[in-house]
């Protein structure tokens, strides 16, 4: 049980932190906001402000548990201190509330506990923990470390950094979590002060219910973070409409910024917000958006001569990483396979997860019925930001990409169906039920990427962790075999991503960097990849070379070690 | 004049009901029949809701497991929700226009007489005219016991305007949504056969006779889940289906 102390401890003061930061920033702005509001926006631009604030801490490597520490209590002392008042209490829910409250919360203990349990997700366990460990352990970035995924904004990873100093890797789980909890809120409070409680209410249990949204949200991705900042920028947009206050802009800057420093796909909340803002006076939005968003690109242009790395490389040419590369990236991540007819793919997205990972439940059939709002001035705008925000999915097919149109969408079909008698509730407790793990495999393909149990003694610390990180992460063995036979200083070299969080070494992959992509070249003509600095080699059975490398290990120099779940470990000699 | 037409309108009712009722004991069983049985109403509840044609008819199939349950297996027993269900469509529809129906669809008469959800989806829609306030769920009811009548009250909701859009056919829709969706996530292609009324009437002449013998029965599987039902119907347990060396073998 002592294990979730400081994993809550982690999480909540990550949390406080922001929320003061948020509630000094509102406090100096003055806007009017509600009690629910003023949480929600305080906790969202304060996470933008902690993140920059330690985004500058990694580049003059301060990023120390004490510095953060100190900096939380200041921030949250200095909010008690300021005394910020009450915010504008606003019109009641409607009493059906309590049924979408019961679903919320049931649903909210499973997340907590996947959370709590140890990462087991395959980027969260991957890049997204493996850069934050990497930079705690550096106390800022790794400039050595080139590959790709240590280029893309690290917004939210720097919230994780702050978690996972106090708290370990849970705690960074676990802000995610918040993030998706302050989506439902946004989505209840967006419901309440725009007269579509019911809609706002039935749109929250949709979203947060969704399996794909709570397999992620609960894990230590950035999708949520990305949906829940857009649908922010979305919210504040028309309550700039509503209210037509100067101030706001400031704070949609912020937001459509962090969009940005979140993930690249969240570029999009910035053009969004500066067309719904036309004719306005656009120097805050501007220049609060180019504080979040641009120390990313500086950092990157300075770092690897590409601002945008890895991405537009053809106009920033640079060592690290090569066209070519680029566009074999890109083009992996749009390669589907197995779908014969244009049908099977909304079947797949909502039902089955079978050709594409993750799932958004098979509620999400009825999503045509949201054409019906397109009657309502409201419906026919959530309904082209649903459609703008899901265009990333062009570019990556996976059931996440389409998560940051998805409040939009799940508003829009309860605008739809909000005075169809007992519907509302009905769905989303229909909803809710198909979500549980039990209840998933009756629909849902097999192999289907979702949460499969609820890990309450694994999380409370009552099993221990080892056995559930080996059920989930097949390279988990890798761990006890490197730390057997792979020294700190060594280099290992491999064609797929592994599970680096878990990984205390150095590790080359293949497709991440021009490095990476030589050595591998070098290991498929049958040259030994020692010359380049690499003393072991981790192939996969399913690798193009594999068995190319099986055959020559001994003329390459390689020496097997272990083997196991299709993985060969090799000792450069 | 007036009593005379709802005389005879009775009347009309009461052969139209014989007609169902005589059907239903006569008429061979069908290949679907046969196949509702096999797949939905022999196996358990919770087998049934899974299986790839539950889609199709396990309501119809929970009804007829009471039937057949409570009177022992047979054409008619199958059949009996059926004909409950005629009953149940003339004595809630209002005469007038259950006479149209009957006089305008005659096909209507054998969905009554036949174990497939057609008849159902007619008798809950009736419901729904007699009792509006749950008209939404009475179609629902509907369009889950048979889902090709989603696409006539569909176009009767769109015609009637965004009213009975909102308040009929969203909750309609809803209720055989959360009635369908897991039987339509497993749904497979239904099984093409060209076994037709002449082949089921002589699957039944030819097992007739071989009540009460020990054989060994051969059949296509095109035809094996009627020999399956009459094997059960007639309690012939000794009957062994099988392609080994058959006594008696079945073809078409």
């Amino acid at each position: 049980m002592l294990r979730v102390v400081p994993i809550l401890f982690g999480a909540a003061f990550t949390v406080l932190t922001c929320l003061a930061a948020g509630l000094l920033l509102l406090r100096q702005l003055r806007l009017s906001f509600d009690r629910a509001e003023e949480l929600l926006f305080g906790f969202l631009t304060g996470a933008a402000c902690v993140s920059t604030a330690v985004f500058f801490l990694c580049v003059v490597h301060q990023a120390r548990t004490g510095v953060f520490v100190a900096a939380g209590v200041a921030l949250m002392t200095a909010a008690l201190w300021c005394r910020i008042p009450p915010g504008a209490a606003r019109k009641l829910l409607p009493t059906s509330k309590w049924i979408y409250f019961l679903l919320l919360g049931s649903i909210f203990l499973l997340y907590f506990f996947i959370a709590l349990a140890p990462e087991v997700s395959p980027d969260g366990s991957g890049y997204h923990l493996g850069n934050v460990i990497r930079t705690y352990e550096q106390h800022g970035f790794a400039w050595d470390f080139q590959s790709l995924y240590a280029w893309f904004p690290q917004g939210l990873e720097m919230l994780f950094l702050v978690a996972y100093s106090l708290g370990g890797m849970p705690a960074a789980a676990m802000i995610h979590l918040a993030f998706l909890c302050a989506l439902a809120g946004l989505l209840v409070c967006y419901g309440r002060r725009f007269g579509v409680p019911r809609a706002g209410l039935f749109a929250a249990v949709l979203v947060f219910a969704s399996p794909v949204v709570g397999l992620v949200g609960a894990s230590a991705y950035n999708d949520i973070a990305l949906a829940t900042c857009i649908y922010a920028v979305f919210y504040l947009t028309e309550v700039m409409q509503e209210e037509s206050n100067a101030k706001l802009l400031s704070l949609l800057g912020l937001l459509a910024g962090f969009c940005y420093s979140i993930k690249y796909t969240g570029w999009i909340a910035m053009p969004y917000a500066a067309i719904a803002l036309r004719r306005r006076r656009m120097m805050p939005f501007v220049s609060s958006a180019a504080a979040v968003a641009l120390p990313w690109a500086i950092r990157n242009w300075i770092w690897v001569g590409n601002p945008f790395a890895p991405l537009l490389t053809k106009w920033f040419p640079n060592p690290f990483y090569s066209a070519d590369l680029e566009a074999a990236y890109l083009s992996d991540l749009r390669h589907v396979e197995g779908f014969h007819h244009w049908w099977e793919w909304p079947l797949d997205l909502t039902i089955y997860g079978a050709k594409l990972p993750g799932f958004l439940g098979p509620v999400f059939l009825l999503a045509p019925l949201a054409l019906l709002s397109l009657r309502l001035p409201q419906g026919r705008k959530l309904l082209a930001a649903s459609v703008v925000f899901s265009l990333p999915f062009a570019l990556n097919p996976a059931a996440r990409f389409l998560v940051p149109g998805l409040p939009f969408l799940a508003l829009a079909m309860g605008l739809a169906m909000q005075n169809s008698p007992a519907v509302l509730p009905a769905l989303a407790a229909f909803h809710t039920v198909l979500a549980i793990p039990a209840v998933m495999p009756v629909y849902c393909a097999d192999w289907a990427w979702r949460i499969r149990s609820m890990p309450v003694r694994v999380a409370l610390g009552l099993d221990p962790g080892d056995s559930y990180l080996q059920r989930f992460i097949p390279d988990y063995w890798i761990k006890a075999a490197i730390e057997k036979y792979v020294a700190k200083s060594q280099t290992i070299f491999s064609f797929d991503t592994r599970p680096d969080a878990y990984l205390d070494r150095r590790i080359v992959v293949g497709y991440e960097s021009s490095e990476g992509s030589r050595i591998g070249e070098a290991l498929s003509r049958g040259e030994s990849p020692k010359r380049y600095g690499i003393d072991f080699v981790l192939v996969n059975d399913r690798d193009f070379t594999s068995e190319a490398i099986k055959d020559n290990a001994k003329s390459i120099g390689l020496t097997a070690l272990e083997q196991r779940n299709g993985t060969t470990l090799y000792r450069v000699d | 004049m007036e009593r005379l037409s709802t005389a005879s309108i009775k009347a009309f009712f009461l052969a139209a009901l014989g007609v169902s009722v005589y059907l239903a004991i006569t008429r061979p069983l069908t290949f679907g029949e046969a196949t509702l049985w096999n797949d939905l109403v022999r196996p358990s509840a919770r087998a049934a809701f899974f299986a790839p044609d539950a889609w199709s008819g396990w309501l119809y199939a929970l009804l007829a497991k009471r039937t057949v349950g409570l009177f022992r297996l047979s054409e008619l027993t199958l059949r009996l929700p059926a004909i409950l269900a005629g009953i149940c469509y003339l004595a809630l529809l209002p005469r007038r226009q259950a006479f149209l129906i009957f006089g305008a669809v005659p096909v209507a008469l054998s969905w009554f007489s036949i174990a497939t959800g057609y008849g159902l989806a007619l008798a809950f829609c009736a419901a729904a005219w007699r009792w509006q306030r749950v008209a939404p769920i009475l179609l629902g009811l509907a369009i889950a016991s048979s889902p090709v009548f989603a696409l006539p009250l569909g176009i009767v909701a769109v015609v009637s305007g965004l009213g009975a859009i909102e308040k009929v056919a969203i909750p309609a829709l809803v209720t055989a949504f959360v009635l369908l969706i897991v039987p339509l996530s497993r749904a497979a292609e239904p099984v093409k056969t060209s076994v037709g009324s002449r082949e089921e009437a002589a699957v039944r002449s030819a097992l007739q006779p071989l009540r009460g013998q020990a054989l060994r029965i051969s059949a296509p599987p095109d035809i094996l889940p009627l020999v399956e039902f009459y094997k059960a119907s007639y309690r012939q347990r000794q009957w062994q289906i099988t392609d080994r060396d058959p006594q008696v073998r079945l073809a078409f």
